[in-house]
Formats: structure tokens, C-alpha cells, sequence
């Protein structure tokens, strides 16, 4: 299996994770977390190699595991911040794809830059420790 | 500590050429083509005009307590015996072995130096004559609790082994701008393994072409192991003998014309040979006047090991070696390093008398050379320590805030970011490891999202996906 039908299949495994994790009660945790690092990390690297259906899964992926985040933390009124780091990297997710799919890898590279700035910010509040 | 021999450079040569060669069968280099990396050493362009040209890096392994040296704070003393405050405790995980003691006050008598006011403790007599040539990074956090963990995110962006060092990447994107001489030397100093953070770990190429790890010098005369000729064999037997290896390696050339491994050994051989001279040379402290040797600190038991190494550091920056580590070590078996768990004035008298007047004298020598606009000099360590005390004496280790500093190659003097009040977490102008290496890819001449290396079907870069260059400290 060559490396993008297994990102492909990876990015499909995490959306069925992903919304499978929702309907049984959406976690965030450290393993989330983990995959959300990867999948970013095959985003950036799929839009700079200009591997657009890799690219594209990867995020749909996101946007999608992002809008779960954001509907996760809306039931916890202690976390309300929370949900605007998720929307706002849930819509840059989305600003990704939509380049992607335009072919427009240099507006794709710097929507995945502010994606990454988006998750650093949000654990400068979040997982600090 | 294992050191690099000839043959391992030579191994190391070969074997990383065979990575290389992937790269003609498909890999995508950006910054090098496969072709430039028949030779390792070739010298590559930058992405844009460079502001350093060499980089000192000055690792202080186990961790100093910048709260003792840098980052004054004065409601620390205040609340010095009490216990951490939830107010500053909230969603902090400790696991200090011994549990998290009552807040430390630091012993410390503290000044203002300079134009800049930059305050330092007066462990550090010496360094705080020259903070107007040093940026001050008050606001440094990581990740990781454990040295190990936190150096490797320190030096190669990763939490567990197998990135490449950053110097091995300015290796790779940079080649080296002397053929004679590796562009990345290390200069590991002292005793003390300071909890595995200061091993050939943090030096190593990782999926680089392992033609780009960093080269260990060893302490004395002969930098490297194996390097002098053996005995019984003179120049022209060996000269001779490298000239016939190389007829033959060319003329097997000749059918295998793709073979870049091939190519690579021979000019291994040829730099090897080069550096029975250069490496000694360049090392040989036996030219430098008797008023430099003092203004390292050479000739005092306390100051001689580590002086000694960054007066070399200088030396290679002269000879335009690219990257220069430099890893502190305890200065004798009275303390193993900065690791200070318990005791910390004891240990931090003599860890700081090690370093204090060394690299207060590197920052004025290479400032009288002239070197000094051109050399970035980074002084960090994998995290820092707390403000609440450990064993009663000691403090544990914080990923959360400390002080990291910069000076010459393009930056700006001055004290950038700030911890909260008791210097728990980075407060303000928060620098992660990652922003560092971004800086210190910036100023000569890299685009931290521009070097990428191509491992596993992903493209790799020097800091990952993250990394934002410290833009208010660049000149």
C-alpha cells in the first residue's frame, strides 16, 4: 500500500473514528490530540508536495474533527473559549480545503500555517502544563 | 560519551551518501538536488541573504535556574516560604519527586547592567558586562519534564529520537563553507550526563544523510579520533596510497555513472586527508596571545575546560564552520550539571563560575574581531526551573517559562517577553523551542518552512509544522 492510499485510508479511519467518537459521546484527550497533530502534519506535507486528494482528505479531517471539538466544549460553559479556537481553526481547516480543492497550494500552505499558529495558540490556554 | 572517530566520519560519509542517492531515485530534495549532495560538503545558496554566518550554540545541559541568574523577581522573594498560590498553580502538573515545596526565594544579589538595564545576578559577574550586545528571551517555554525529552525537542524539534539536529539541517541546506572542515562540530565539555540530556542524541543527522551529523571534536591536540596518520606511514606512502584508491574508484566510475555512494567516498577520503591537518589546526590554541587565553579564562582550574572550548568555537568561526555546539558539563565531580535538584547554591557557584567568564569572553572577542555581527551566539537549555522549591534547597525542572538569550548575527539587544510574577510560566512574548530554531534559521539566511527533506512519504522540515520567527529581536 503506497503513502497516500494508506493517508487516505488513515484521514477516512479518523473521520469514521471521528464520528462514531460523537455519537458515543465525543473524548477530547491526549489521543485526539495525537491524531490531530498527525493529520496536520500529513496536511502540511501533502500541500507542500501538491498531493491534492491527499490533502483534501486530510482536511476534511479536520474541519470535520474541529466541528466536534467546537460542539464539545459548546455543552461546557466553563470552556466557552474553547469553542471560538475550535470554530476559528475548524474554519481555517476549511479555508485549506477550499484552496486545495482550487489547486491553490500557496493559499492552502498559508491557510495550514495558521492552522498550526490556531492549535498553538488554543494549548497556550488549553494543556499549558 | 561516544566520540566520532575518522572512520565513523568516513562511515558516516558513505553511508549518508546512500540516503542521498535515494534522492535521485525520486526522493525530492528542495534545498539541495541529489546531485549537489554527491558532495555533502558543497556549498548551497541561501533562501535569502544572511545576516550570521556561523552559529555558536551554547547548550547548559540539566537545566540553570534562570530565576537565580536572569529573571529577577522580586514578589518571589516576597513570597518566599509559602506555599505555590492556586492563583498561579491553576492546571499545572507536577511531578516533582518529593512533592512541590514551599516558593524559593533566590539568594542572589541583583543588578541592572548596561543601557539595556538588563538584570542579572551576581552569579554572573563577568556576563553582565556585556548585555547590551544580548537579547534577552524572558517568555521561553517547552515541552517535556524530562532532560532528555526536552533536549531532543530543544535540538531537533522532536520528542523522541530520529529528527535531525538543527545544526545538521544547516548543514543539509547550507553545505559547508569550508571544504576542509565539517560544517556542524560539536564540543561536548566537563562530566556529568545531566539525565541523558547531552548525548549523541541531540548531534545526530536522524533521517538526514548521516553525512550531516554533527562531528564531535575531542578534547587536546588530535580533535579527532584516528586522525593522524599511522605510525610507520608517511605522507607520500599515504598520499600515494589515496591517489591509487582514487584512480581505481574512478576508473569503476567510468560504468556506474550513477553512482553517487562511489563519488562520495572519494571525496570523503579527500576531506579526511584535509582534515589530518586542518582539524589540529584549527583547534591548536598555541598561536593565540596569552591576554586571550585569560580573557576565556584558560589557565584557571575552574574556567580552563570550558574556555578552552569556546576559545576553539572562535577559532572555527573564523575558518567559517557553520554550526558550533557547545555542550557544558560539570567542571569537576563536585556537582554532575546544572541539574539542581537539591542544593542549587552550591551547584550554581560552580556551574556559573565554569561558563560566566568564557563566554563573557567569547561576546568580547569575536565583538573586537569583528566577528560578532556575523556569529549568532545562543545560550539555552531544555527547560528551566521552578520557583517553588525541591529537597528544601533545589528547585525542579519548568517547561512552562525561563530565559533563553541571543546575541550578534542580526539580532537586537534588549529583553524581549516575561514570566508571571514568581517566573512560573512564560507570560508575556511566549518563544517555544520551535520559534527559536525558526530565529536561528532566519539569520542565516533559511526559511524554516522552506528546508524540507523528504522521509517516510512526508516532507519534513527543520521545526515541523510550527516555528514563527521572533521577529522583535531581529535587527
Amino acid at each position: 500500500m503506497n503513502r497516500r492510499t494508506k493517508n487516505f485510508l488513515c484521514a477516512a479511519f479518523s473521520l469514521a473514528v471521528a464520528t462514531s467518537a460523537l455519537c458515543a459521546g465525543f473524548d477530547v484527550d491526549g489521543d485526539l490530540m495525537r491524531g490531530i497533530d498527525d493529520t496536520a502534519k500529513d496536511l502540511d506535507s501533502n500541500v507542500a508536495q501538491k498531493d491534492a486528494k491527499a490533502a483534501a482528505a486530510d482536511a476534511r479531517s479536520l474541519v470535520e474533527t474541529f466541528s466536534h471539538i467546537e460542539a464539545h466544549y459548546g455543552e461546557k460553559p466553563e470552556t466557552a473559549d474553547a469553542v471560538g479556537f475550535a470554530h476559528h481553526t475548524q474554519e481555517l481547516a476549511a479555508q485549506a480545503l477550499k484552496a486545495i480543492e482550487a489547486n491553490d497550494f500557496d493559499a492552502a500552505n498559508t491557510a495550514v500555517e495558521q492552522l498550526t499558529r490556531s492549535c498553538k495558540t488554543c494549548h497556550e490556554v488549553y494543556k499549558k502544563d | 560519551m561516544t566520540q566520532s572517530s575518522r572512520r565513523d566520519f568516513l562511515g558516516s560519509a558513505g553511508l549518508g551518501l546512500g540516503a542521498a542517492a535515494l534522492g535521485g531515485l525520486g526522493l525530492q530534495l528542495n534545498v539541495a538536488s541529489a546531485a549537489e549532495l554527491d558532495d555533502p560538503q558543497a556549498p548551497r545558496q541561501p533562501h535569502f541573504p544572511a545576516k550570521a554566518k556561523s552559529v555558536i550554540w551554547l547548550h547548559m545541559a540539566g537545566a540553570p535556574s534562570t530565576l537565580d541568574l536572569f529573571d529577577y523577581k522580586p514578589e518571589l522573594i516576597k513570597l518566599a516560604g509559602k506555599p505555590l498560590p492556586d492563583s498561579f498553580a491553576k492546571g499545572l502538573k507536577t511531578a516533582t519527586d518529593g512533592g512541590v515545596g514551599n516558593l524559593l526565594a533566590t539568594k542572589r544579589t541583583w543588578k541592572q547592567y548596561g543601557e539595556t538595564g538588563a538584570w542579572v545576578s551576581d552569579f554572573l559577574p563577568n556576563l553582565s558586562k556585556q548585555v547590551d550586545d544580548i537579547a534577552f528571551l524572558k517568555g521561553c517555554k517547552t515541552e517535556g519534564a524530562t532532560h532528555i525529552i526536552s533536549s531532543l525537542k530543544l535540538h531537533t524539534a522532536g520528542l523522541v529520537p530520529g529528527r535531525p539536529a538543527l545544526g545538521s539541517w544547516v548543514q543539509y541546506a547550507l553545505g559547508s563553507a569550508n571544504p576542509d572542515l565539517p560544517a556542524f562540530v560539536v564540543l561536548p565539555t566537563g562530566v556529568g550526563a545531566a539525565g541523558g540530556g547531552r548525548g549523541q542524541v541531540i548531534w545526530s543527522s536522524g533521517f538526514l544523510p548521516a553525512a550531516y551529523q554533527g562531528t564531535a571534536f575531542r578534547k587536546g591536540d588530535s580533535p579527532i579520533l584516528h586522525l593522524a596518520r599511522p605510525e610507520g606511514v608517511i605522507d607520500t606512502e599515504q598520499r600515494n596510497t589515496l591517489d591509487l584508491i582514487k584512480a581505481l574508484n574512478d576508473h569503476e566510475a567510468v560504468a556506474r555513472s550513477g553512482d553517487t555512494e562511489l563519488a562520495a567516498r572519494s571525496k570523503s577520503y579527500e576531506l579526511a586527508y584535509k582534515m589530518e591537518t586542518s582539524a589540529p589546526e584549527a583547534v591548536d590554541l598555541g598561536k593565540e596571545t596569552a591576554a586571550t587565553r585569560e580573557l576565556y579564562g584558560i589557565g584557571t582550574k575552574e574556567t580552563d575546560e570550558y574556555g578552552t572550548a569556546l576559545l576553539r568555537a572562535r577559532r572555527l568561526v573564523e575558518r567559517n564552520v557553520r554550526f558550533i555546539h557547545v555542550i557544558s558539563g560539570a567542571p569537576d565531580q563536585s556537582v554532575d550539571s546544572w541539574d539542581a535538584h537539591n542544593n542549587l547554591e552550591k551547584n550554581h557557584s560552580v556551574m556559573s563560575k565554569s561558563v560566566d567568564k568564557p563566554i563573557a569572553g567569547l561576546l568580547a572577542d569575536l565583538k573586537s574581531r569583528g566577528l560578532l555581527d556575523t556569529t549568532l551566539v545562543v545560550w539555552t537549555s531544555e527547560f528551566g526551573r521552578t520557583p517553588y522549591g525541591q529537597s528544601g534547597n533545589g528547585r525542579d525542572h519548568n517547561p512552562w517559562g525561563y530565559t533563553s538569550w541571543l546575541a550578534g548575527g542580526g539580532i537586537k539587544p534588549g529583553t524581549f517577553g516575561s514570566t508571571d510574577d514568581i517566573g512560573l510560566r512564560a507570560q508575556t512574548g511566549v518563544v517555544d523551542t520551535y520559534d527559536l530554531q525558526a530565529t536561528i534559521l532566519n539569520r542565516l539566511g533559511l526559511d524554516n518552512r522552506k528546508v524540507t527533506f523528504q522521509y517516510q512519504g512526508r516532507q519534513e522540515r527543520p521545526t515541523t509544522v510550527f516555528g514563527d520567527v521572533i521577529k522583535d529581536i531581529l535587527v
